[in-house]
């Protein structure tokens, strides 16, 4: 049994095979570290214990294998559930699973936020995240343009 | 504390886009400059570049990966995306629903043909009998005790015609030798046995093709069924000559004749079916049109549609065609001319992947609909079920829909038929043969993922 302490002083036991799906966490309870960023920890909890038992990648995948794995955006009914929240929410996940080094679900958030990009226009997707344009009329017109130009008329 | 898209770091956000297709990254380039910045580094395109050649996408190789420039790769992922999604999977069939019946099919040595017709009837040829079912309804329709013989095998019934009758030719038990008999079903569902066709005795050894109330014995001889008259085709190259010769009905009261040749080329030969109220029995019919498609080794062709003017002089038909066995899917275009030449314009665009177990049928609006199993992998280990729809317009370009199929059935299995209008499927597993499965994909339209309705039957 680990203890976690979140920032607000909450704390959850949880397995320590559930919590080495984090390769941070592994690390930390290795080294007996101490971690004080805030995470989403309940969340975070119950996505390793859904996903205890599954093989992790090998620690030190380099990129190429990286490269390799499937491009796809499919996501799994469960964790599509679970990584249904608001985009704050959302967003935080992904912080955390990069800063805990959980590799499935940060693929499983970056996947999410990649459909909800596809399909959409430039404005579309300025509108959805809040996006400022900042980029000048001139050079919109000009550059941008030039650089993508072979893609218009296709 | 909240986060923002933007406030994400770097290699999140590169995680994010490595997840996109090439549009959607030129997309997001046009938002703002953080995201053109990191759409425009090196890394995306590379790594996009990786992951298409490992997922078996159309991308072509490069020599040399560094020596490529950042608009290079872009332009080259670009062209793979749009050969790629022409082939998109469209909709994604899985089975929800399961029912169990029980067919009493007797199954002899051999297990024939499996054939849904209409949508409805299911139609099993085992070596001694003809079982008809209903799949609405559950019961028998018809049922024969039939001789099984070799040459049954060489048989082929044909559903494709006018009036879209399915024909089944048999031997019945306990007839005397060399009789013939045939079933018509038609398109209500009434079956009429005509049991002895006297004038296919001697013809009996013969292949036959049956449809349109003719039957075409040996790619030689054309026999009206009802009038008993026989017309032998002229000009068709003597068997020895010739690899194979393959016979199709052609809508419109034509019959196509192709036989391989030993050079690799293909002869097509067009005849119109003689009108027996008016043609005198023994006159030799001569083809229309004919013409040499060169160098093609075929495995497979299939009759898509045609459109020949009444007259016979003009017109377009329109074939399938898959030259070789891990070959690529082609619609083949045969135009008509007034001299009695054909031409063809076999389009070479349908780039296609690895597939095999391939079978096709016709849909009344004449689409096409072929049920494949595609290669996944590069190492093409893995294969998945996809259907297509193909329908060729008047230039002779198909448009193609592609649909992944996944059939819950375990283990090695045989697709053995596939329904025209509502795209039904038959799939037999290996090794017992006692067991039909039937996907009814019920899609008349192909927009949305359905949950077909799963029948299995199980043959006593």
């Amino acid at each position: 049994m680990v203890t976690l302490v979140t920032s607000d002083n909450e704390k959850f036991n949880a397995e320590k095979e559930v919590v080495e799906r984090s390769v941070l966490i592994k690390n930390m309870l290795e080294d007996v570290g101490e971690s004080d960023q805030p995470i989403p920890l309940p969340m975070f909890l119950e996505y390793c214990e859904h996903h205890r038992g599954e093989p992790l990648p090998a620690p030190d995948a380099d990129t190429s294998q990286d490269d390799t794995r499937k491009r796809t955006t499919d996501i799994s009914e469960w964790d599509q559930k679970f990584i249904t929240v608001d985009q704050e929410m959302l967003f935080e996940i992904i912080l955390a699973a990069n800063y805990l080094d959980i590799k499935s679900l940060l693929d499983v958030g970056c996947k999410t936020v990649a459909n909800m990009i596809k399909g959409k226009t430039p404005e579309e997707i300025r509108k959805l995240f809040n996006i400022v344009n900042d980029f000048t009329p001139r050079r919109r017109c000009a550059q941008i343009k030039k650089e993508n130009e072979w893609a218009e008329d296709r | 504390m909240s986060f923002s898209f933007l406030e994400l770091p770097d290699d999140i956000l590169f995680n994010v886009i490595k997840f996109l297709q090439v549009p959607d990254i030129l997309a997001a380039r046009k938002t703002c400059k953080r995201l053109q910045a990191i759409t425009m580094s090196r890394n995306v395109w590379t790594t996009m570049y990786k992951m298409s050649r490992s997922n078996n996408g159309f991308v072509p190789r490069v020599l040399s990966l560094v020596s490529q420039t950042i608009p290079d790769l872009e332009r080259l992922l670009w062209r793979a995306h749009r050969v790629d999604t022409l082939w998109e999977i469209g909709a994604s069939y899985h089975c929800l629903s399961k029912e169990i019946w029980s067919v009493e099919a007797v199954l002899g040595s051999f297990f024939g043909n499996v054939n849904i017709y209409q949508s409805r009837y299911l139609i099993i040829q085992t070596s001694p009998s003809i079982t008809i079912y209903d799949i609405e309804t559950k019961h028998e329709v018809f049922r024969q005790e039939t001789e099984w013989n070799e040459r049954f095998d060489r048989i082929q019934s044909h559903v494709m015609n006018e009036d879209a009758d399915f024909w089944i030719p048999f031997r019945a038990r306990s007839s005397s030798e060399k009789t013939m008999s045939i079933l018509k079903m038609n398109a209500l569902g009434i079956v009429t046995v005509t049991y002895d066709c006297p004038v296919l005795r001697q013809f009996f050894d013969g292949v036959l093709i049956i449809g349109n109330e003719f039957a075409i014995v040996n790619s030689a001889f054309i026999v009206h069924l009802v009038s008993q008259k026989v017309y032998p085709l002229s000009s068709v190259d003597r068997p020895e000559l010739v690899l194979s010769r393959t016979v199709t009905f052609v809508s419109g009261g034509y019959v196509l004749v192709y036989s391989d040749q030993p050079n690799g080329d293909i002869q097509f030969k067009l005849y119109r079916l003689p009108d027996h109220t008016v043609v005198r029995a023994g006159t030799p019919v001569h083809p229309t049109q004919q013409g040499t498609l060169k160098g093609s080794v075929r495995i497979s062709t299939a009759f898509l549609s045609s459109d020949i003017s009444s007259s016979g002089y003009s017109g377009s038909i329109w074939m399938f065609f898959r030259p070789s066995n891990f070959g690529l899917l082609h619609s083949l275009r045969i135009v008509l001319q007034l001299d009695g030449h054909l031409l063809f314009h076999l389009t070479t665009s349908d780039q296609c992947r690895q597939m095999r177990n391939t079978r096709w049928t016709h849909l009344a609006d004449g689409r096409t609909r072929v049920i494949t199993q595609e290669v996944i992998s590069r190492a093409g280990q893995a294969w998945k079920w996809v259907l297509y729809d193909v329908s060729v317009d008047s230039n002779g370009d198909s448009s193609i829909r592609r649909s992944k199929v996944d059939i819950p059935v375990h283990g090695f299995f045989d697709v053995l038929a596939l329904d025209a209008s509502r795209g039904i499927l038959a799939v037999v597993p290996h090794p017992s043969y006692s067991e039909i499965s039937i996907l009814d994909l019920d899609s008349t339209t192909l927009t949305d993922a359905s949950s077909p309705r799963f029948i299995r039957a199980f043959c006593k």
